[in-house]
């Protein structure tokens, strides 16, 4: 998929955008997750490190996850987020929909 | 109230009783003037039919007589009568010149037309009087009016003094009615920072000492303020009763694992969202249903059947695998049946990713056993040939030393890897973020591996851009990447090979590659190099001694950064290792 990179990290499975969460990188995100979130009981990490941002299309994409992964009795991990993914997060008061790691493997360790 | 009120009321009081007081006597003088003029025009008409005989037989004097004693009577300014031409035949001021006998020839004139002339100040009646054989003469008269002010002058001392009698009344009143009226303010007040949204009631009362007015206020407040809280008390109540249970429900939604709760006929009371999507239980669970029927799995169907039978344990707890081999799903079930009611409580907990970590480091300590005992072997062995045939053979001895030495490296080099992957593992493993001086690094680089590639006859080459920029990342972790990349390069490439370093810089990353000529990885092995432990089954390896823990090292290292490695690779042709590090804008 354009954009999206995949790995496993033992049964947690790390979802990486290549650059900002927008537009078109938001549907294939969801496109990549969405799908992938019950058949793995929500062990699922977004790495935001490749990121430097994310615009209204990626917050949807975020929430619908979000949705999907509380389902699940999960809470969205957000791996290596930037400072200005954090602003938004926090100026659009979603801050709280989600779990925020400095990096991939401490956001895989928390399933432990 | 305070005294610009009391002044206000004082002052329009007064201002009223002025008005009225003008008003009374501007009508009692228009009154009194329409009166005076009645009477002078009635006067006219009297004497006019008085004298008209008395001039038709020429008694003179005795319309003189009549004349004089009407204008004296009445006051009249004047009372006269005029002859046709103009000519006083009588005039009640005998002072005035007048005829003294009536006139022998009588002008054929007509006099001036009958009429009554108001003036500002007098009046004046003219009435024409027909003389029987004569001819006609005027009688006029007038009569002073009274100005209106004149009228009212006589008024105004009493009016005057019943005002001020009004206002002194009116003072005494308003003193004693002082009191009632400022409970009667603060009561205003009250009921307007009421209206303006005074949060405490209590604030809206006043001094009861202002009377019985103030006591009753003070009463509705508080009784007011007493329906309030009671109301508020019961909103409370049934709020946090409310909340009781929502809150309960909404911490086991919470939950990161599924919950169900069945009674003890197997009727589903309650399940969580988890519980619906682990797949164990069939998409139709709902509360109320049947639990029997909803399992999708038949190992737990039957141990939900035993216990709702009662014949199981009072508590279970197994282990189930859902899914695909390469993507399974582990749950843990545990079910028990509570005592005293019979429900059961189930949760179900998916413990894949424990146990797959689980998995991973038993595989870890199992190879990290074989790896270890291989050079600990080789290091007792000549330890123990040392000891035998050592002392007599010296030069077997510094051979045995030689490889002791080496397997101690190796086993060094082994348990410092080893570390590091546990590191990573246990999540432990922590970036030091700094300038990373990447010609520093390579140059370095170059000179540690400058003299094994000589030893080889391989032709080591560094393709670096003239000028590289500092990046951010843990230098020392960065360069055992780049030792393990560039050390498997030359010590998988024959004699002869061709080792090369590139790199490239683009807006975004890094790119390093590292070529080599070396003996390849078939397509299979390629899948696995990153593995930890893992080292090709391949005859070509012969002696080259490898942990199969530097590659899985330089991937988890590359990864912490944000980074990627990938391998492609042709078997006898040579391998390319490409490493990918994100470059930040502080990075550069």
């Amino acid at each position: 998929m354009a954009g999206i990179s995949e790995q496993r990290h033992g049964a947690v499975a790390v979802i990486k955008p290549d650059g900002p969460c927008t537009q078109e990188q938001a549907e294939a995100l969801g496109q990549a997750t969405l799908s992938k979130v019950r058949p793995l009981m929500g062990r699922l990490v977004v790495d935001l490190s490749a990121s430097a941002y994310v615009d209204s299309v990626g917050l949807e994409t975020l929430l619908d996850l979000s949705d999907e992964m509380d389902k699940c009795g999960q809470t969205l991990r957000l791996a290596g987020a930037s400072a200005t993914v954090r602003e938004v997060l926090d100026l659009t008061g979603l801050t709280s929909r989600f779990e925020f790691h400095e990096d991939v493997n401490l956001a895989v360790r928390s399933f432990l | 109230m305070t005294w610009p009120y009391l002044t206000a009321i004082v002052v329009l009081c007064l201002v009223t009783y002025a008005a009225g007081l003008w008003w009374v006597g501007q009508s009692s003088a228009k009154q009194q003037r329409e009166q005076a003029i009645a009477r002078v025009e009635m006067l006219a008409e009297n004497l006019s039919s008085s004298i008209e005989p008395l001039l038709a037989n020429d008694e003179l004097s005795a319309v003189r007589r009549l004349i004089s004693e009407a204008g004296y009577q009445q006051q009249l300014d004047s009372c006269r009568v005029l002859l046709a031409d103009g000519e006083t035949l009588v005039d009640a001021n005998l002072d005035k010149p007048q005829l003294m006998t009536m006139p022998a020839n009588w002008s054929s004139e007509q006099a001036n037309s009958s009429g009554t002339f108001v003036l500002q100040e007098s009046v004046q009646v003219d009435q024409v009087v027909p003389v029987a054989g004569k001819g006609e003469v005027l009688l006029t008269l007038s009569s002073t009016l009274q100005p209106s002010t004149m009228l009212i002058k006589p008024m105004l001392p009493g009016a005057v003094l019943i005002g001020l009698l009004g206002l002194a009344v009116g003072t005494l009143v308003m003193r004693k009615l002082q009191g009632r009226l400022a409970v009667l303010t603060l009561i205003r007040g009250a009921l307007r920072d009421a209206g303006q949204g005074m949060p405490d009631l209590s604030a809206l009362t006043v001094n009861p000492a202002w009377g019985a007015e103030a006591a009753g206020w003070n009463r509705l407040i508080s009784v007011t303020e007493a329906r309030e809280q009671e109301a508020i008390e019961t909103a409370l109540h049934a709020l946090s009763s409310q909340r009781g249970s929502s809150s309960l429900e909404e911490a086991c939604e919470g939950l990161s694992f599924g919950l169900l709760l069945a009674d003890e006929r197997g009727k589903v009371l309650y399940h969580n969202g988890p519980a619906t999507v682990c797949g164990l239980l069939d998409d139709a669970l709902e509360n109320g249903a049947d639990l029997g029927t909803l399992v999708a799995d038949e190992e737990l169907a039957g141990h939900v059947s035993q216990m709702l039978s009662g014949s199981g344990a009072g508590r279970v707890a197994i282990e189930i695998t859902r899914g695909t081999e390469s993507e399974p799903c582990i749950f843990r079930v545990t079910m028990r049946r509570m005592r005293d009611s019979g429900a059961l409580v189930m949760t179900l907990e998916d413990v894949t990713q424990q146990r797959t970590a689980e998995a991973s480091r038993h595989d870890f300590v199992s190879q990290a056993t074989h790896e270890l005992r291989t050079p600990l072997t080789n290091i007792r062995l000549y330890v123990e040939t040392a000891q035998t045939d050592g002392e007599e053979d010296k030069e077997l001895r510094g051979e045995c030393l030689n490889v002791i030495s080496r397997e101690s490296q190796r086993l060094e080099r082994l348990v410092s890897e080893m570390l590091s992957v546990s590191e990573i593992e246990a999540g432990s493993m922590t970036i030091r973020k700094d300038d990373v001086r990447l010609d520093q690094l390579f140059k370095s680089l170059e000179q540690d591996y400058k003299q094994n590639a000589s030893k080889k006859n391989i032709d080591l080459r560094f393709d670096l851009p003239p000028k590289l920029p500092a990046i951010q990342g843990d230098r020392d972790k960065l360069a055992i990447v780049l030792q393990n990349l560039l050390g498997n390069a030359v010590k998988y490439t024959p004699e002869g090979g061709d080792v090369s370093v590139a790199v490239d810089l683009s807006a975004t990353e890094l790119n390093i590659e590292v070529r080599d000529s070396g003996i390849g990885i078939s397509e299979e092995d390629q899948a696995h190099v990153f593995e930890k432990f893992y080292r090709a089954n391949d005859p070509r390896l012969g002696d080259i001694t490898g942990s199969g823990l530097g590659l899985a090292l330089a991937y988890e290292i590359i990864r912490l950064h944000g980074g990627d490695m990938t391998v492609e690779s042709v078997l006898n042709e040579g391998s390319l290792f490409r490493v990918i590090l994100p470059i930040t804008a502080e990075g550069v």
